[in-house]
C-alpha cells in the first residue's frame, strides 16, 4: 500500500470508498437503483483491460511525500500490449515495474514514454499483447452531471474497486482534463474513468491548473475533486506517443498581467529563439486569437496552447498598432531562459507605483562600475525613458528592457536631481550587464545599541478563513511608506517562539527596515502541501497590510523549513521574490519556476564558508545561472547569526534592482 | 445518460413547480411529521445532465478582494433574479469596492455589495445585467429530507480558471439540523437547521454555492468554512433558502443597508465601548462578528441587560458585522447621547437602551 504523510487516509479512503456504493439507493426511486446495476455492470466491463501494476525499489520520498511503492492501476490501450498509466505510478523511480496479468502471471514492463503534458506513462509489456483495448468514450458526447464510475485495481489484484460520481466539469486544467466527483485517488490513477455503457472516458492523475509539478494535484485526492485525461485523446496521439515523450507546446511570450483579469492581453517579453520570437512577435502585440479561438485574458492563452504538444502548429492573430497582423509557428518544448539585461541601479523604495503620480524611476543606489555608473548617473536621479519610450514605474523599466540582452547597449534618458523636478532630460548610452546577485554594500551605520525587544512590536496576522496565524516583528519606526521589505521565515514546524523571533530578527528589522512574519505550521510534527497556499496568501495580506513594495518579499528557509520555502517560493512565485536558505542547498524536487522579466524570483544561499566554496554548490550556482536565475551562494562564517540575518535584510530590500 | 431536447422546457419546469407547491402544501397541512420523503421523490426525477445544465447557468464565480494583488480570494454566488442579484455568503471575499463575477458563459461583471445581514452572513451582490437566468425563491421554500439527491455547484478550489462554469458534484442529504449547541456551529450567527450533505462542499471556494434538489430547485446555500479544530473535521453544511427568506427579504427592501460611517464626521467627545462597559470578542481579523465578551459590573451595558453572547446587530440604526465597525459607529456619537442596541440573543432578537450616567 501506498503511505502518506497523513496517517490514516488509505482507510479512510477505502471506507469512502466502499461506503459510497451503498449509501445512495435507500430513499432512492426504483429507477436509480437500477441505474446503480447498470454503473457495476459498466465498470465490469472495462475490468478485462484495466490491470494492477506493481513496482520495484526506487525512492522512498519525492518532494516532501512519502511514497512507499504499491500497487497502482493501468489500462491497456493497444493489443500490442501497451498500458498507459499515470505518472504517479512511476514518479519515485522504481527499478522494475510488473503488470499483473488476468492469469496471476507477474510480467515486466518497460517505460517507453512519457505526457509530461498530461502527467501519462506509457508501458510496454509484451505478455500483455492481446488484452482488450476498452472502447473510448467519444469527447463531444460527454456532459457534466453524467454519472461515472472510478475503476483501480489497488486493493485486490483479482476485483476492480470502483468510486462512483459525476461528470462535474469539462475541459478544465486549460483543456486537458475532466473533473469528476468519484474519489481521484491512489486507489485509482492510472485506472479508468467510465461511463454508463463501460466506454472509458480518461484516465485518473493527479494534476491541477495551477501548478505543472508532477504531483501537483495530489492533496485534492478525497476532496470531492479529480481529474481524468480524456481517454479518446490518448488514444489519438498513440502513434506518435509510443515513440517519443509528449511535451507541453510553448510558445515563448510572457504576458504583462500574468494575473486572470487584465484585458486585452498584451505581451510584455518574447523569447528571441522562442517560436514566438521567430516569427517576430514583438512586445507591446497583443495576442487576439489563437486557433480561431479569441483571446482576451491570460487564461484564454494557457486554454488555447494547453491542448497542445511541442512540435504541433498553432496559428494566431495580434494587433500592433490597431492593425491585425496573422502568424504560424510550430511550439518548442523548451523556451531559452529569459536572461535580465541590468542597468546597475537599486530603484527607490514606493509603495505603489501606480499611484505615486510622478513618472520615472527614481535611483537609490548605483552598482559600483555598472553599466551606468560612467553616464554620470547619480542617487536620486530619476530614469524617465528607456529605448526613447518612455517609463513610468519599475515594471516598466523592467518591461523596457526585456528585449534587450546583457552586452547590448541601450539608450536612457534621465533627470537629474540637482536640476529639479522641470529639469531637461539627459540622455546617454549603456551597455546592459548581467543581473548581479550579490549583495550591496553593507550600510554605514551609528553605532547605536538597538535592544528587540523595546524597538520591535510583536503582532498577530490573523485572516479569518485560516486557524493558523503567524507572528509578526513590526519596528517602532515602522511607516506604511513602502519603504520596508517583507521577510517570511519558515523555520521548524510547531509553535513559533515570538520572543525569540524578535530577539533574532530584531535589529535586521529595525536596521535595514523589514517586516518579519513567521507563519504557524497546521500540523505541529511538519509542514505539510496544504501549508503552501495558506502561506502564501497570508503573505499577500502582510504585503497589504504593511504597504510593502511587492518586489521587495522574501522567503527565509532554516533548517526543516527549507523545503517549504523553496515550494511556496515556486509556487507562490506571484508573491515571493526571494527564496533564502540558512545553512542548506536548493532542496531535492524543487524546480524552480522559468524567469520572467517582471517576476523573477532571486536565490540566495547562505552556506558556511567550506560549503559554499566546494564543486556541488559551485555546479548548482552555475546551472542555474545559466538558466538566467539569479543566483548566489553566500559564504558566512556562521549561517543564521546575526550578521547572516543583516545580510539577508539587506537582500531583501534589494531584490527589485535592475 | 440520454439527452432530449425540449423546446418546451421552462413551461414544463413551470407546472411542475405549481404541481411542487401543491404537492408541499397538502404534505405541510396534512402530515407534517409522517409523510415519508418517497412521496417526493416519487415524482420522476429529472436527468442529473438535464438539471446540471440549468442550474448551471444561475450559478457564478466571485472573485474578490485582494484578488489582482495575488490574494486567491475567490467563492461562489447565485443568481436570484433576472435582474442580476447575487446572492452569496458573506466573507472577507466581499471586502473589495467590486467583485469580479463571471457567468458560466464566461462573461465578467462587476458586481457591487447591496447589502448583508450578519444574522445569517449572508451577502447580496448587484450586478448590471438584465434577464439572466435565474432560481426562483418561490420554488425554494423547504427543507430538503435526509435521504435526498442533492446537487452541489461551486467555485471549488478555483479549478474553474478564464471562462469555465463552476463544478458540479452529487451527493445526498445526511441530516438536517441545528447546530446551536454543537462546539462546530458556536461561532455562527445563524441558529436555525443546516442541511449536511455527503458531497464534500466544504472547501476553499465554495461558500455561497449553491445545493440543488432534484427538481432542480435551489435548496441551499453553501455557508463558510466551518471545522470543528480539535477533531479536525470540516462540515459539509448549507443554509437552507427557506430559513434565508426573511434576511434576504430585508436586503432587498434595503432595511439592511451598509453604514458608511466615513461620511459622517468623528465628534469630539465620542462615545466608547469601555464607556458603555462592554467588551467584544476580540476583533484580530477586521470582520469577527460583534459578539459580546464580558460587561463590566455596574456599567451602562449591565443596567440595560447586555449579556455575554449577545450578538451586536445594529448600533441605533446602523447596522454592523464586525467590531471593528462598532466602533466606527461609536466614534460618530456623542457619549452623552441615547444608544440603542438592537442585539441577538440565541434566536430572539432583544432591543436595549443604554445611557452613560
Amino acid at each position: 500500500m501506498m503511505r502518506f504523510d497523513r496517517p490514516g487516509n488509505v482507510a479512510i479512503r477505502t471506507i469512502c470508498a466502499a461506503g459510497l456504493l451503498f449509501a445512495l439507493p435507500a430513499s432512492m426511486p426504483i429507477a436509480a437503483q437500477e441505474e446503480f446495476a447498470v454503473l457495476r455492470r459498466a465498470a465490469e466491463q472495462v475490468a478485462p483491460s484495466v490491470v494492477q501494476i506493481e513496482t520495484i525499489g526506487g525512492r522512498e520520498r519525492v518532494g516532501d511525500l512519502f511514497i512507499a511503492a504499491g500497487p497502482s492501476t493501468g489500462v491497456v490501450v493497444s493489443d500490442r500490449g501497451l498500458i498507459v498509466t499515470s505518472l504517479f505510478s512511476i514518479v519515485h523511480e522504481p527499478t522494475s515495474i510488473l503488470v499483473r496479468l488476468p492469469n496471476g502471471n507477474r510480467s515486466p514492463a518497460r517505460i517507453v514514454s512519457r505526457d509530461l503534458a498530461r502527467n501519462l506513462v506509457l508501458l510496454e509489456c509484451p505478455d500483455a499483447a492481446g488484452l482488450p483495448v476498452p472502447i473510448a468514450a467519444p469527447e463531444s458526447e460527454l456532459q457534466v452531471g453524467q454519472f461515472a464510475v472510478a475503476v483501480g485495481r489497488v486493493h485486490d489484484a483479482e476485483r476492480i474497486n470502483t468510486s462512483v460520481g459525476i461528470v462535474s466539469a469539462l475541459d478544465r486544467v486549460w483543456g486537458k482534463a475532466i473533473q469528476t466527483d468519484a474519489k481521484i485517488s491512489p486507489s485509482n490513477y492510472g485506472g479508468a474513468l467510465v461511463d454508463l455503457q463501460g466506454r472509458v472516458i480518461g484516465i485518473p492523475v493527479p494534476i491541477s491548473p495551477q501548478s505543472e509539478e508532477q504531483l501537483a494535484g495530489f492533496e485534492w485526492y478525497d476532496s470531492g475533486i479529480g481529474f481524468v485525461i480524456p481517454f479518446e485523446t490518448i488514444l489519438g496521439h498513440l502513434d506518435r506517443w509510443s515513440v517519443k515523450d509528449l511535451r507541453p507546446g510553448k510558445l515563448g511570450v510572457t504576458p504583462k498581467a500574468s494575473d486572470n483579469f487584465t484585458e486585452p492581453l498584451e505581451v510584455a517579453a518574447v523569447g528571441r529563439l522562442s517560436p514566438a520570437g521567430v516569427v517576430g512577435l514583438m512586445p507591446g502585440d497583443r495576442i487576439v486569437e489563437i486557433d480561431g479561438r479569441p483571446i482576451r485574458r491570460f487564461p484564454d492563452l494557457k486554454h488555447a496552447l494547453g491542448r497542445r504538444y511541442a512540435g504541433e502548429t498553432i496559428v494566431g492573430v495580434i494587433e500592433r498598432q490597431g492593425e491585425r497582423m496573422s502568424f504560424e509557428t510550430e511550439l518548442a518544448a523548451e523556451i531559452e531562459p529569459f536572461r535580465v539585461a541590468a542597468l546597475g541601479i537599486e530603484p527607490a523604495a514606493v509603495s505603489d507605483p501606480a499611484e505615486a503620480g510622478i513618472a520615472g524611476v527614481v535611483v537609490e543606489r548605483i552598482d559600483d562600475g555598472g553599466p551606468v555608473a560612467a553616464l554620470g548617473i547619480n542617487a536620486g536621479d530619476r530614469i524617465v525613458e528607456i529605448a526613447g519610450a518612455a517609463i513610468a514605474s519599475t515594471d516598466e523599466l523592467a518591461t523596457a528592457l526585456a528585449p534587450f540582452a546583457p552586452g547590448e547597449n541601450v539608450e536612457i534618458g534621465w533627470t537629474a536631481a540637482i536640476d529639479g523636478p522641470a529639469g531637461t532630460i539627459r540622455r546617454g548610452t549603456a551597455t546592459l550587464a548581467p543581473l548581479a546577485a550579490t549583495l550591496p554594500p553593507p550600510p554605514i551605520e551609528t553605532a547605536e545599541v538597538i535592544d528587540p525587544e523595546t524597538s520591535c512590536e510583536l503582532k498577530e496576522l490573523r485572516l479569518e478563513q485560516f486557524p493558523e496565524t503567524c507572528d509578526v516583528v513590526v519596528p517602532n519606526r515602522f511607516a506604511p511608506d513602502g519603504s520596508f521589505a517583507l521577510v517570511v521565515v519558515v523555520g521548524a514546524p510547531g509553535k513559533v517562539d515570538a520572543e525569540k523571533l524578535r530577539e533574532r530578527w530584531g535589529v535586521a528589522a529595525v536596521r535595514d527596515g523589514l517586516i518579519v512574519v513567521a507563519p504557524h505550521s497546521t500540523d505541529e510534527r511538519r509542514w505539510q502541501r496544504t501549508d503552501v497556499e495558506r502561506i502564501a496568501t497570508q503573505i499577500g495580506q502582510a504585503i497589504i497590510d504593511y504597504g510593502i513594495d511587492p518586489r521587495r518579499v522574501a522567503i527565509v528557509g532554516e533548517g526543516p523549513g527549507a523545503a517549504l520555502a523553496a515550494l511556496i517560493a515556486t509556487d507562490a512565485s506571484r508573491t515571493v521574490r526571494g527564496l533564502a536558505l540558512i545553512g542548506s542547498g536548493l532542496p531535492p524536487g524543487v524546480s524552480l519556476p522559468e524567469n520572467e522579466p517582471i517576476r523573477r524570483l532571486s536565490i540566495g544561499l547562505w552556506l558556511a564558508t567550506d560549503v559554499a566554496d566546494t564543486d556541488p554548490v559551485r555546479q548548482l550556482v552555475k546551472a542555474n545561472e545559466e538558466r538566467g536565475i539569479a543566483i548566489a551562494a553566500i559564504p558566512s562564517p556562521k549561517p543564521g547569526e546575526p550578521e547572516t540575518l543583516r545580510e539577508i535584510g539587506r537582500w531583501t530590500q534589494s531584490l527589485d534592482r535592475h | 445518460m440520454r439527452r432530449t431536447d425540449r423546446p418546451d422546457r421552462t413551461i414544463r419546469r413551470l407546472d411542475r413547480a405549481r404541481l411542487m407547491t401543491f404537492v408541499w402544501v397538502v404534505v405541510a397541512s396534512a402530515f407534517v411529521t409522517t409523510v415519508p420523503n418517497l412521496l417526493v421523490a416519487q415524482e420522476r426525477p429529472r436527468p442529473i445532465v438535464e438539471l446540471t445544465a440549468s442550474a448551471r447557468t444561475k450559478v457564478v464565480k466571485l472573485f474578490g478582494a485582494g484578488g489582482a494583488k495575488g490574494l486567491e480570494a475567490y467563492q461562489t454566488g447565485v443568481l436570484i433574479s433576472d435582474e442580476g442579484h447575487v446572492l452569496t455568503a458573506w466573507s472577507h471575499v466581499l471586502d473589495a469596492d467590486t467583485v469580479a463575477t463571471f457567468l458560466d458563459d464566461g462573461q465578467r461583471y462587476e458586481a457591487t455589495l447591496l447589502g448583508y445581514d450578519p444574522r445569517t452572513e449572508i451577502a447580496i451582490l448587484k450586478i448590471d445585467a438584465q434577464g439572466l437566468p435565474h432560481f426562483v425563491l418561490d420554488e425554494s421554500m423547504r427543507v430538503p429530507e435526509p435521504g435526498e439527491l442533492i446537487l452541489a455547484l461551486t467555485n471549488l478550489y478555483g479549478v474553474a480558471t478564464g471562462n469555465e462554469p463552476a463544478s458540479v458534484q452529487h451527493g445526498t442529504v445526511t441530516a438536517v439540523r441545528s447546530l446551536e449547541g454543537d462546539r462546530i456551529g458556536g461561532r455562527l450567527p445563524y441558529r436555525g437547521p443546516v442541511i449536511v450533505t455527503d458531497a464534500i462542499t466544504s472547501n476553499p471556494g465554495t461558500p455561497g454555492g449553491a445545493i440543488v434538489d432534484a427538481s432542480g430547485n435551489l435548496l441551499g446555500l453553501v455557508g463558510k468554512d466551518l471545522k470543528a479544530d480539535d477533531a479536525d473535521i470540516w462540515l459539509n453544511y448549507a443554509l437552507p433558502i427557506a430559513e434565508l427568506r426573511r434576511s434576504i427579504d430585508d436586503i432587498l427592501a434595503g432595511k439592511l443597508l451598509l453604514a458608511f460611517e466615513e461620511d459622517r464626521p468623528e465628534v469630539s467627545e465620542p462615545m466608547t465601548l469601555e464607556l458603555l462597559g462592554m467588551e467584544l470578542v476580540p476583533d484580530v481579523v477586521g470582520r469577527t462578528p460583534p459578539f459580546v465578551d464580558r460587561v463590566a459590573r455596574g456599567s451602562a451595558a449591565e443596567r440595560a441587560g447586555v449579556r455575554p453572547d449577545d450578538l451586536i446587530l445594529f448600533v441605533d440604526d446602523r447596522l454592523v458585522a464586525s467590531r471593528s465597525q462598532v466602533e466606527t459607529v461609536l466614534s460618530r456619537i456623542h457619549r452623552d447621547d441615547l444608544l440603542v442596541l438592537t442585539l441577538q440573543r440565541g434566536t430572539a432578537t432583544v432591543t436595549v437602551e443604554l445611557e452613560i450616567r
